[in-house]
């Protein structure tokens, strides 16, 4: 059976988590990571912590968050594992679609993501991506997925296997009732990739 | 063969017998949990899966702090499977061979390089002491044929719940018992093994005594 290896990118993928990052440069950390924290925790859901997350960032030119994303480390191994067999490898994201598109575009890798559009000027949620829709473009594969938040659960329980990351922060506890595997380092995870 | 062995430790399981309210790798002896003095023993082989079911975040935090490289699995069935179902979960992301450990299961050194450098799959046997003990029969060959838990055909050999085998068998072991999804591979090589199980309360002292004749600080 073909395999489909889908990676959440915050915290897995990218070494780092997107929004406070972009809200570091530009100098609203704090009102951004006080929401981050408790989307993390389970305080709030994520589509509205996600919706309000984008309001403070509404004015931002689309180009500057790409660039503070490009700019973001990566998991080096993992990432060399990823082009080592890109054609099996999918991005599954919430983040916008504006906003990480050229960094697919820098590594080739296809993805999945929340969509965005420009009102008066503002950017806005289209609609924000539940990641277990994305399942069903893999109908006939076996499916690996491999995230660290709470918004990765659903994905998790209906992909073939699950591998949670604590690689930059424990992974979210819920996903240690669903996942298969829970990995600390980098290594570990590729090893886990290799084999299955 | 050490670059193609993973070893397998089963620690999933609710440790009911022992009543102590943790799963058994964490349990200590001589102030030391259970895991620990298996990390120890393992430390210079470069892979290592732990399976984790009951109270699995505390049994993740001492890793952790202990071997944070280790590949944690989740027997999500742990209630209601035997050990046998961790060991196939394990054996998914496992190299060519396995050894697999009992999460109640203290092993001498000198016994673990034996198991480690015998050349094929084999069990892990002692003398038997547990209360329920899998008797282990030999053939004229002096390999196991047989595993048993019936009282009724007992063996001066129990076996002790080490075991190293291909991780392609190991995958086929079942859902229950290691010792019931084993039969299917018999007979198989032994070694002799010197360790302790920690699974009733009274087994707890036996350990601390065990701990403190055998274990050797210098490892």
């Amino acid at each position: 059976m073909k395999k489909a290896f889908l990676f959440d990118l915050d915290g897995t993928l990218i070494a780092s988590e997107l929004l406070p990052a972009i809200a570091a440069d530009l100098g609203i950390y704090d009102e951004i990571n006080e929401l981050t924290q408790a989307t993390m925790a389970g305080d709030i859901p994520f589509d509205q912590s996600f919706r309000y997350r984008v309001e403070l960032l509404e004015s931002v030119p689309e180009s500057r968050v790409a660039e503070i994303i490009l700019s973001q480390p990566v998991h080096n191994e993992l990432m060399d594992w990823v082009l080592t067999n890109k054609e099996r490898c999918w991005v599954v994201t919430g983040n916008l679609d504006c906003w990480i598109r050229p960094w697919l575009e820098k590594y080739g890798l296809r993805g999945y993501s929340s969509i965005s559009r420009r009102e008066n000027g503002k950017l806005v949620v289209s609609s924000i991506l539940h990641k277990a829709s994305v399942l069903s473009d893999f109908k006939g594969y076996y499916t690996c997925f491999v995230g660290d938040g709470a918004n990765d659960a659903e994905i998790m329980r209906n992909s073939n296997i699950s591998i949670a990351c604590s690689l930059i922060h424990p992974a979210a506890n819920m996903l240690l009732e669903i996942a298969d595997f829970v990995v600390m380092k980098e290594t570990t995870l590729c090893r886990i990739l290799s084999r299955l | 063969m050490s670059n193609t062995i993973t070893v397998v430790i089963s620690a999933a399981g609710l440790g009911s017998r022992l009543g102590l309210n943790k799963p058994k790798a964490l349990v200590k002896v001589e102030g030391k949990p259970i895991l620990s003095y298996q990390f120890e023993l393992i430390k210079d082989l470069a892979e290592v899966v732990v399976v984790v079911g009951y109270k699995a975040d505390e049994v993740i935090d001492l890793i952790a702090q202990l071997r944070p490289e280790t590949i944690i699995a989740f027997n999500h069935e742990y209630q209601h499977s035997g050990t046998a179902l961790s060991v196939s979960i394990a054996s998914q992301v496992s190299a060519d061979w396995i050894i697999s450990l009992d999460g109640d299961l203290i092993v001498e050194s000198k016994s673990w390089t034996s198991i480690l450098n015998h050349p094929t799959s084999c069990l892990g046997l002692g003398p038997v002491v547990s209360k329920s003990p899998v008797y282990a029969h030999l053939n004229d060959e002096g390999k196991v044929f047989d595993l048993t838990q019936d009282p009724l055909r007992p063996s001066d050999l129990e076996w002790s719940g080490i075991v190293k085998m291909r991780s392609k068998e190991a995958k086929n072991l079942g859902k229950n018992h290691v010792y019931q999804g084993l039969l299917k591979y018999l007979p198989m090589d032994w070694v002799e093994v010197d360790t302790v199980e920690v699974d009733e309360p009274d087994d707890l002292i036996a350990a601390s005594e065990w701990i403190k004749s055998k274990w050797r600080k210098d490892l």
